[in-house]
């Protein structure tokens, strides 16, 4: 298969450049419409959608920043306090 | 995420030259602001004078400060340029001038491992790893949208670019992090 075959009327190579709005909820209600019954249809996109959807997902749950570690907000006052 | 009206007030009383106000601030953002640095220049010593460089700044200029976005970009943005200033470095990675195609067969499309990306992203080192092979700009975009929870009209406001362009480059960024995933972090785009 490539990402020229048409299933539910558009291309996976349109789903491809379309899954970024798809995920941001940036897509018209006909486009996403076409787009989810394209990969209610093929399994190359519904993999590749499900891996780019939870990719996203781990970079909000893994990536959540920290605070300061003590030492380095005490380095980080001290260095204010001695801006006048 | 910080409350955006109580951050004006703060940064209102900053520009007044309340250094208690200022202080909440640091509190509140200085992890983020440290945490974005350390995925722009890669060693801690060097966050850390971003760290510095990006609140000195910030203090110093407290009253340019002109409420149209919110405060935590207008750091961000700061914490940006403090780091370009700080990492002249000679492995920047600039872009990744790959077709959308070509991003989407590296990062598995029509591939049976093509899941492993999600797995392998449950792990907080192979992720950072993965991260750090991107372009600087893909990186940022990122963190900001996704780890720090900066808006669209924000994270274009750090960036310096379009809504357009920062929908576009997050969309190759997140194909150019599964293709880095799939690789072990290996994968440099020059």
């Amino acid at each position: 298969m490539s990402l020229d075959d048409r299933v539910a009327g558009i291309s996976c190579r349109e789903v491809l450049a379309q899954l970024g709005d798809y995920q941001d909820g940036g897509l018209a209600a006909n486009a996403r419409a076409a787009l989810e019954a394209h990969v209610g249809a093929c399994a190359n996109c519904a993999a590749f959608g499900g891996a780019y959807g939870g990719l996203v997902a781990r970079l909000r749950e893994r990536l959540t920043p920290r605070d300061l570690d003590a030492e380095r907000a005490a380095r980080l006052a001290a260095r204010l306090a001695q801006d006048e | 995420m910080p409350d955006q009206a109580d951050d004006r007030e703060l940064m209102i009383r900053a520009a007044a030259g309340d250094r208690p106000a200022f202080a909440a601030l640091v509190d509140r953002y200085g992890g983020r602001v440290f945490h974005l640095a350390r995925a722009l220049v890669r060693d801690d010593a060097t966050a850390e004078d971003v760290l510095q460089d990006t609140f000195l700044a910030a203090w110093r200029t407290a009253a340019s400060y002109r409420g149209d976005g919110a405060v935590a970009s207008w750091l961000y943005a700061i914490a940006r340029h403090a780091a370009h200033r700080r990492a002249r470095r000679a492995d920047q990675i600039a872009t990744d001038d790959r077709s959308l195609e070509a991003l989407g067969a590296a990062a598995g499309w029509g591939q049976p491992d093509v899941l492993d990306v999600v797995a392998r992203g449950e792990d907080r080192a192979q992720l950072e790893a993965a991260m750090a092979a991107l372009p600087d700009d893909d990186r940022l975009a990122l963190w900001l949208h996704h780890v720090l929870d900066q808006t669209f009209d924000d994270t274009a406001r750090v960036l310096g670019c379009s809504v357009a362009a920062v929908k576009s480059r997050l969309h190759r960024a997140r194909l150019a992090l599964a293709a880095s995933l799939r690789q072990g972090g290996d994968h440099v785009a020059r």
